[in-house]
């Protein structure tokens, strides 16, 4: 037993150790000036000088980037290429949402800030053969943007323009990137699909393409026109989407406009509803998608009462009980009966003291025989599992509880850091969560209390080491999950703890 | 070869997962053994549908429990 206890002590600690360093750390990237677009060695060389100078005075702002800003959003644009590079949103702590490229027409013209108004920005940009204006019109009232894009011709020959418009790029180098948290939608031909990373894609009848990270997404869609859509990989750990602007014939002089429909926001189904109800689709909770809705539907009608996400969380955690109570129930009334053949179990337990597994049998026959059974059964535990996965999905997404409080949780979505060290602990880092602590305590006592004499001593020994290696291991798993999910979980299992001890007791 | 890959899991399920999942099988041998031994006499396809047939009978209204084994 010691030798085993010792082996899974050592054993945990190594998974403990591995998560730590699989798990991404927020890293502070260091603030350095993105590389410089503009071509010719001479202008190259003396902007090299001018930003060295400039770097004292203003070592904030990169010079190529300008920034727009409204009452909701801050929007990076990166000068040469036109294009978004990262948008902060105002009403969600400053959340930075990484597009890398959005918006970008994929060429090598460099374009040059032109106006910059409280709720637009224009970018002018050119080569020998056309002229390109982009102007983003950023509407303050929701999350809404509309591009126009005007096309010149400004050779002496007719030429055809054809470009695509990428609207992001999803960028895995970062350690902060999770992939399971991003992907890109695409809604064609009447059906949304979201295209693997692990190649190029190409789609017809475009309605709108999308990306997304946890709690933000970006949504592009053509105005009057239809478009091609695209997904190109560009390594294997960066791919972008866009869509196609194609065989545009220009005569000498001649120009043409194409607009597009963007929402660069939470995925919030009132916002998006907001702009465009079809644009809703984005919102995906996996596999589980039709619970996880529903379940969050709930915790927002339990938010509307109480005002408070962590007591809604609380109470969503109750509804789920209450809702498998029946089963609950059913148990119960079976424990009843159970009672009235409690003497002839302890008779059966006295004739097959020597033998454990013919005792079981001769017990199970007997509840066969009059048709009662303390346990409820294996399909129940199963189907709760869609339960699960689509709580944690949405727990996990759910932008509504960014920045939401409760007691000495400053975050739902972020570990409940009860306290933050100066210094990091080995194993534990510098946050000293307490949830999943009491989780694991509560998964301890649960455990302790099912565990059940199965005869042969390896049996029991094994459960043993599982009751500590267990709630380790979850206690690992939850350690660094929001605070919100870890609420319900431990509210959960506090519930079953209950229930379980009123079953032992009138046992 | 699938009948193999099927019979590894369960055999991993009852030897780590099980043991933390409240007990709850109303059946003696349980489902996860029930499956075991339908998947060694029938088979991946069959074996795996008396299983899930198993599991399925296995809920607190159906009043069945105890002794079954498989046949």
């Amino acid at each position: 037993m010691e030798k085993r206890l010792i082996l899974a002590v050592v054993a945990s600690s190594i998974v403990l150790v591995l998560w730590q360093i699989l798990m991404p750390k927020p890293i502070q990237m260091p603030l350095k000036p993105a590389e410089s677009i503009v071509s010719g060695s001479t202008t190259k060389a003396a902007q090299a000088t001018l930003s060295v100078k400039q770097a004292v005075a203003e070592a904030v702002l990169p010079e190529n980037e300008v920034i727009f800003e409204n009452q909701n959003l801050k929007a990076v644009f990166i000068e040469g290429q036109a294009a978004i590079k990262d948008i902060v949103f105002k009403k969600y702590q400053h959340y930075n949402f990484m597009l890398h490229n959005g918006l970008w027409l994929n060429n090598d013209i460099v374009f040059k800030k032109d106006k910059l108004n409280e709720d637009s920005i224009s970018f002018v940009g050119q080569d020998k053969n056309i002229l390109i204006v982009k102007k983003f019109n950023f509407n303050t009232a929701d999350y809404s943007a509309k591009l126009e894009i005007e096309i010149k011709n400004i050779s002496s020959t007719p030429i055809a323009f054809s470009n695509s418009l990428i609207l992001g790029t999803l960028d895995f180098n970062d350690a902060k990137t999770l992939p399971q948290n991003h992907d890109f939608s695409v809604y064609s031909d009447e059906k949304l699909s979201h295209p693997k990373l692990n190649k190029d894609h190409a789609y017809n009848q475009l309605n709108y393409i999308g990306l997304r990270d946890r709690y933000f997404c970006a949504i592009l869609s053509g105005d009057k026109k239809e478009y091609a859509g695209l997904v190109r990989k560009i390594n294997p750990k960066r791919s972008e989407i866009g869509l196609e602007i194609t065989d545009l014939e220009l005569l000498p002089g001649q120009k043409a406009n194409r607009y597009f429909s963007i929402y660069l926001g939470p995925q919030d189904l009132k916002e998006i509803n907001a702009v465009n109800m079809q644009w809703a689709s984005i919102i995906n909770y996996g596999t589980f998608d039709i619970i996880a809705q529903m379940l969050l539907k709930l915790l927002e009608i339990f938010h509307k009462v109480v005002h408070n996400w962590g007591i809604a969380i609380i109470l969503l955690s109750l509804a789920v009980y209450l809702l498998l109570y029946p089963l609950t129930l059913k148990q119960m009334r079976s424990m009843k009966e159970m009672q009235i053949l409690q003497p002839k179990i302890q008779e059966l337990q006295k004739l097959y003291k020597d033998n454990p597994q013919k005792l079981n049998k001769e017990i199970m026959e007997l509840y066969r025989e009059h048709k009662v059974n303390p346990l409820s059964g294996c399909l129940p535990l199963i189907l709760q599992m869609p339960i699960f996965f689509a709580l944690y999905q949405s727990l996990m997404r759910t932008v509504a509880l960014k920045g939401a409080s409760f007691l000495w949780i400053k975050d739902l979505s972020e570990p409940d850091r009860l306290i933050v060290l100066k210094n990091s602990l080995p194993l534990l880092g510098r946050d000293i969560n307490l949830l999943p602590i009491l989780m694991m305590i509560g998964m301890f006592i649960q455990q302790k209390i099912t565990m059940v004499n199965s005869g042969s001593s390896e049996a029991n020994e094994q459960q043993k080491v599982m009751l500590i290696v267990f709630p380790l291991i979850f206690g690992i798993i939850f350690y660094n999950m929001p605070a919100g999910l870890v609420l319900y979980w431990f509210v959960n299992s506090m519930l079953m703890l209950v229930a379980q001890v009123r079953t032992k007791v009138s046992k | 070869m699938l009948k193999s890959i099927a019979i590894s899991t369960l055999n991993t399920y009852q030897k780590y997962v099980r043991i933390v999942l409240p007990e709850s099988c109303r059946f003696y041998p349980s489902c996860s053994e029930y499956a075991k031994q339908a998947l060694l006499k029938y088979g991946f396809l069959k074996g795996v549908v008396k299983g899930l047939a198993r599991i399925l009978r296995c809920h607190p209204f159906s009043g069945k429990s105890g002794y079954d084994p498989l046949l």
